[in-house]
């Protein structure tokens, strides 16, 4: 299971952020700048950092912070 | 007193072997230094005497015309008698990297069916036993260095044909896929007539080298075209402890001539504190060649050392025994184009270059692969008819697998290696722009981008692996700063995020003996898990399957 910081942390290193700029609420395509390749890359480092799998049709769901936290907590 | 000589253009012109090179120093210069390194000189008289010793000792050994012997030699005073000795013996040298493992070894071994081994004097009997034991099942002998020095020399040697084959240059690649360039004597004479005739190198010039002995450009043009001249040749180790000592070594011994990859002047630049403390003043010539150039690496360089224009692209490659074409004398800076490639220069005396796409040659300004045709030119791979059918392109002309395109004025620009391009959500990348880019950090030791593709929906991504300056332990706060700086940099640069940013180990980067960056196998040790399982990915943290 993951930790809250550990998802701030993982979107940080992959948008280039530091984690004080990101809120549980903020949008990660709005407001914290991801494209689409950007996400899938987030993906991607939660499954090698994480262990954590997520499925394609899942990334529908994920707005903000605190949704991908969800995904990555009901897994 | 060394003796007095002046380069006879016409003896020189009817030496047709190495072995005619060497012999003919020794008879007209025997006591002038051949080189130097660590402190010691060996002239051309004791350089022949010992080629001689290890030519007779080999025959007795019934080595002979056309044998493949191995060579496991760092920089020093034993790889020439070593190398030149098998050819006087009527063999075939086979150099390889000393550091090269006991399996890649064997491999070349095996591959081009070595009668023998020969090893320095100071082998360990443990590494001795080793390979003796491993060379069982495919039979030849071991010999030390030392073994062959005490045999004294015999009246006469079936000396080799200008068309015999002088050695195996193997080119850098993972165990395996090696290629041994096939070289003859009329090869190498031709490449170092070239080379010495574009960069107008004489007796009185005095030639720096820390690159490697058993390799391309340190072996051809850096000891080679000396011993050929009878230009004096001060050596160092590949290993230096300090670049610094490169810089020093120039300033002491007032060195005209020196060479590097782009990655040596990058160290220098990035390592010396004090230029002023170095006088490179003396050069004449600082061959920037065997990877791509960096137009800020230049720029640095000369600037800090104060030494403007001295920096000489140069183009060419293990096929063409090593150069193909060189910047030219005249004061003049390099040229680059908006991307920073860099021009390689005028083709040497003799070399043909064509751009071409498939069988046809491509529109002036077009890029396609550069393609060459010289005296120089191997006769193809050892035991290899695939890879040497692949080689040649047609009308004699030979494939470089390099991309390249001449500008209006004719000068010819190499761009990125259309295998290491990443293509990245539609743009195309050359590694080149994001590993300049993180280099400049200056926690950032090396760089190496990679394209990753996990057929997820981002498809292919840049992964960078930046080696840290300092161990880990002393950088624990700030490594995630570290990478998230460099993810912003390359954003704000280049207009988008890599896939992943590792800060990784020193050493991380593999590199060939010239300082290519070896991308490839870089990815494959990323993607079968070789980096996670050395610990060799600092930051982020990477999760390592509990089951394994």
């Amino acid at each position: 299971m993951a930790k809250y910081q550990d998802v701030v942390d993982l979107i940080a290193d992959q948008l280039g952020l530091s984690a004080d700029e990101i809120t549980a609420d903020s949008r990660i395509v709005e407001d914290l700048g991801a494209e689409s390749a950007d996400i899938a890359n987030i993906m991607a480092a939660a499954e090698d950092r994480l262990g954590i799998k997520i499925e394609e049709d899942k990334i529908q769901q994920i707005e903000k912070v605190s949704d991908l936290y969800a995904v990555l907590t009901l897994d | 007193m060394p003796t007095q000589i002046s380069t006879d253009v016409q003896e020189l012109a009817g030496i047709e072997t190495l072995m005619d090179m060497l012999e003919f120093r020794a008879a007209k210069t025997p006591d002038r230094e051949a080189f130097w390194f660590n402190e010691r000189s060996t002239d051309f008289a004791d350089l022949w005497d010992q080629v001689c010793c290890v030519g007779t000792h080999l025959q007795n050994m019934g080595i002979g015309s056309g044998d493949r012997v191995m060579i496991v030699f760092p920089n020093g005073h034993e790889f020439f008698a070593a190398f030149y000795g098998i050819q006087l013996a009527g063999g075939i040298s086979v150099p390889i990297y000393p550091g090269s493992g006991i399996k890649r070894a064997l491999s070349i071994y095996t591959s081009c069916d070595a009668k023998a081994i020969i090893v320095p004097s100071d082998t360990p009997d443990e590494l001795v036993e080793t390979y003796q034991a491993a060379m069982k099942s495919f039979g030849g002998n071991l010999y030390r260095i030392s073994d062959c020095l005490a045999t004294s020399r015999a009246a006469n040697f079936s000396k080799p044909d200008p068309d015999d084959i002088a050695f195996l240059q193997y080119t850098s690649g993972s165990t395996g896929n090696s290629k041994g360039v096939m070289l003859s004597h009329r090869n190498l004479l031709a490449n170092l007539r070239q080379m010495v005739t574009a960069a107008e190198i004489d007796n009185d010039e005095v030639i720096v080298s820390w690159l490697p002995v058993y390799h391309d450009l340190g072996l051809i043009l850096m000891t080679m075209a000396p011993f050929y001249t009878g230009a004096r040749l001060i050596l160092l180790p590949t290993t230096l402890t300090r670049i610094s000592t490169w810089a020093e070594t120039i300033h002491r011994f007032k060195a005209t001539f020196t060479a590097a990859p782009d990655i040596g002047y990058r160290q220098l630049v990035r390592q010396v504190r004090d230029p002023s403390k170095y006088d490179l003043s003396t050069l004449r010539i600082a061959v920037n060649a065997a990877e791509p150039i960096r137009v800020k690496t230049v720029q640095t360089f000369e600037q800090m050392f104060n030494v403007p224009n001295f920096t000489k692209p140069c183009y060419g490659l293990a096929e063409a025994c090593v150069g193909l074409s060189f910047w030219g004398l005249e004061s003049r800076p390099i040229k680059s184009d908006d991307n920073g490639n860099v021009a390689i220069g005028n083709p040497l005396p003799g070399v043909e270059f064509k751009i071409v796409d498939g069988s046809e040659e491509v529109k002036l300004g077009e890029i396609g692969e550069i393609v060459f045709k010289s005296p120089s030119a191997t006769r193809g791979y050892y035991r290899n008819s695939d890879a040497t059918e692949n080689l040649f392109w047609r009308d004699g002309f030979l494939r470089t697998g390099d991309l390249a395109y001449q500008d209006a004025d004719g000068d010819i620009f190499m761009v990125a290696r259309e295998k290491n391009i990443i293509k990245q959500s539609g743009r195309t990348i050359a590694p080149r722009e994001i590993e300049e880019l993180v280099e400049d950090f200056h926690e950032i030791r090396n760089c190496a981008a990679v394209g990753i593709n996990r057929n997820d929906l981002a498809g292919e991504q840049a992964y960078v692996f930046a080696e840290l300056r300092l161990a880990p332990e002393n950088i624990k706060l700030g490594t995630a700063d570290i990478a998230r700086r460099i993810v912003r940099e390359i954003h704000a640069r280049l207009g988008f995020r890599p896939g992943r940013v590792y800060l990784v180990k020193k050493q991380t980067v593999p590199y060939t003996y010239n300082g290519k960056i070896r991308h490839n196998d870089l990815k494959n040790s990323y993607l079968d898990g070789t980096l996670a399982a050395q610990g060799r990915l600092i930051y982020p943290p990477v999760k390592v399957p509990e089951n394994d």
